[in-house]
């Protein structure tokens, strides 16, 4: 006994006691609130891990490689790119022009390099996207954000899900993480992805494995105490409820309260509808879909829903030089074998823009690159004089 | 969860079902004084096989049919009509309250994969794939030990593999429940095993709890899936029974590590 004691006693025996008791309370615990687990499990609303709260802290990341930090700016080059989840010029199904639903790595990765090239071409201190995978079937389950951060100058990133499933059981496509983010060459701080209104005229089924827009918002942390506030989005393509509309008063709504609190301010979007005073608002030649699930180009009903925007703020293309020529500032279409036919992709801010620096990079005339292959939008980059 | 989401994952575990899952639509009785000593009035998920001419129908889960003393047939008669396949259960050995059985199963998986490779709803592969011919072997060794009169435990150790044909594009169906039992088709054999125990609970009340392994070596990718499953099975009488279960599957994708649960009902027709 008195030998018996006196093992236990030995430091390890009792760290070896205290575990043992510890683990014992913990499967106590665990028992006794296992119906609790189980009822939750069986209850659960989203088998398929689909939904968000209405806020939530955005996911960040980093470049594997962090080199230090560029000195305070005295201009902020900003560029806006919708990357068709490095989809490149591929024919997917959606829009219609072809019947691809899942890529390659080789090919994903292919379509990056030739992303990354433009990117770093451009060289920006931000750069938003839309329509980037980090772990979805179709991009061969390519973290899209990392590589880029791992291949540009770039090296912060926030990143928020659109359209994220375990399984979308339809067309194929599988496990699905798609989304907003934002890359930048300075740190980002208080990211967070708000919730956009749903669709209202889809079934429940459908409403659950479909697309959940939403608002990334980060603040950028610039050398020198400065910042700046970051919002970027991407709208509503197809909905008649109008869905759209509800999601750019949603985000004017966010750069305004953000602008009130005296930030320097920048909205960032592919808006998916046309600005005011767009010649050509319907009939475009590249909309070949006949299922109206995927018919998105006619905009006659949403001639004014741009027009507060940029009442307000600065836009990266000045209205009046886009309305003088709309050509010179499309950034879409889905045909790889026309040219870009409508403007969808904006930058706005309540800063000051530095006159003339607004761009649509179309082609190695207007941005010195040939971009029809490497998306289906063109980039937009702007230059933001820093107070 | 939505009518419609729930309809569609009790469909997926119908099919999973019949692509190879124990049955979890049954419980053990006690043999009969007239019977064999290990033929049991309802299927289980052990060495132990159905009695003799019975038959037991299920609506989602498997039927069941006693061949012979010590064969046991069976098969999902609505999932045949999409992906053939039989079943069966061969005892081997019986030594007082131990059971050795085979469990061979043979399926055809391409009719049901052309009809999932689709556009639109119910699309889990993409239309354009090219789907194999294939046949899809598995079997598995089962061994049972009746205990307390009522009670059984059972272990098994399976595999599966998929003679095919065809090497074009034919992308991984990685849907929950249904993503390790066609595994085979993409690497060249997938090993299992399950540990289970079944019996009485209470009066007409029945019990089972198993857990499922399996090891999915495939081509570009290694990955497993863990799957429990619990069921009461309540007794009307020798012919009719109420079955109610959840089975969960805790698995790696090449997506990352998902939880996935579905709970299910089941009537069961015995005769």
């Amino acid at each position: 006994m008195l030998r018996w004691r006196g093992r236990v006693g030995a430091p390890w025996q009792r760290r070896c006691l205290w575990l043992r008791c510890r683990l014992w309370l913990r499967c106590r615990l665990w028992l006794r609130c296992w119906p609790c687990w189980l009822v939750t499990a069986l209850c659960a609303c989203d088998p398929f891990h689909a939904t968000f709260d209405a806020i939530e802290p955005a996911r960040a990341y980093r470049a594997r490689e962090l080199r230090p930090a560029p000195g305070a700016p005295a201009r902020l080059r900003v560029m806006n790119y919708n990357v068709k989840f490095g989809g490149g010029r591929i024919d997917f199904f959606f829009d219609c022009h072809g019947d691809r639903v899942l890529m390659k790595r080789s090919e994903v990765i292919r379509n990056l390099e030739a992303l990354a090239l433009k990117i770093n071409q451009v060289d920006p201190d931000v750069l938003v996207v839309q329509e980037v995978d980090i772990n979805s079937k179709r991009a061969a389950f390519v973290d899209q954000m990392q590589w880029l951060l791992d291949h540009t100058a770039l090296q912060y990133g926030v990143y928020a899900s659109q359209w994220k499933a375990d399984f979308v059981p339809s067309d194929g496509l599988g496990a699905i993480d798609s989304g907003n983010g934002i890359l930048s060459k300075y740190p980002l701080s208080a990211a967070e992805r708000i919730a956009l209104p749903l669709h209202s005229d889809q079934s429940a089924i459908v409403r659950y494995f479909y697309l959940r827009r939403n608002l990334l918002r980060a603040r950028l942390e610039l050398p020198g105490g400065q910042s700046a506030r970051i919002v970027a989005t991407h709208t509503d393509a197809y909905g008649q409820d109008g869905t759209k509309l509800r999601h750019i008063e949603r985000f004017e709504a966010e750069l305004d309260a953000l602008a009130t609190e005296g930030e320097l301010v920048i909205g960032v979007g592919d808006l998916n509808t046309l600005p005011p005073g767009s010649e050509q608002q319907y009939g475009f030649p590249d909309s070949v879909c006949e299922e109206e699930d995927f018919i998105a180009d006619d905009y006659r009903a949403e001639a004014s829903w741009l027009d507060s925007l940029y009442a307000k703020y600065s836009p990266a293309i000045p209205l009046a030089e886009y309305q003088a020529n709309n050509a010179a500032y499309f950034s879409h279409t889905t045909d790889q074998d026309g040219f870009w036919n409508r403007k969808l992709d904006y930058i706005f801010s309540n800063g000051q823009i530095v006159p003339g620096s607004g761009l649509v990079h179309q082609d190695e005339a207007h941005g010195g690159m040939a971009t029809m292959p490497l998306s289906d939008h063109a980039p937009v980059s702007v230059e933001l004089e820093l107070p | 969860m939505s009518t419609v989401t729930r309809s569609s994952l009790v469909l997926a575990l119908a099919l999973a079902e019949a692509a190879g899952a124990a049955e979890p639509e049954s419980a053990t009785a006690a043999p009969s004084a007239t019977a064999p000593s290990s033929a049991l009035l309802w299927a289980s998920r052990g060495a132990e096989t159905l009695r003799q001419g019975r038959w037991q129908l299920a609506l989602f889960g498997q039927s069941h049919y006693g061949l012979a003393d010590g064969v046991e047939l069976a098969l999902q008669p609505l999932v045949f009509l999409v992906l053939p396949h039989a079943e069966a259960k061969l005892r081997l050995l019986q030594r007082g309250a131990f059971t050795l059985s085979l469990r061979p199963r043979l399926s055809y998986p391409s009719p049901f994969l052309n009809l999932v490779s689709k556009e639109g709803t119910g699309g889990l592969l993409p239309a354009t794939s090219d789907v194999p011919f294939a046949l899809l072997f598995e079997s598995d060794l089962v061994a049972s030990e009746r205990y307390a009169t009522e009670h059984v435990a059972s272990a098994s150790l399976g595999l599966a593999f998929a003679p095919r044909g065809s090497s074009g594009e034919f992308p991984l169906l990685d849907f929950p429940f249904l993503y390790p039992r066609f595994a085979a088709l993409y690497g060249v054999v997938v090993p299992r095993a399950a540990v289970s125990a079944e019996g009485r609970a209470v009066e007409r009340l029945f019990y089972s709890v198993e857990l499922t392994a399996f090891l999915l070596p495939l081509r570009e990718f290694d990955g497993y899936a863990l799957e429990p499953a619990i069921e009461l099975q309540y007794r009307f009488g020798p012919h009719v029974a109420l079955l109610a279960g959840v089975r969960a599957s805790i698995a790696r994708y090449p997506v990352g590590t998902r939880f996935h649960s579905l709970p299910y009902l089941d009537v069961e027709l015995g005769f």
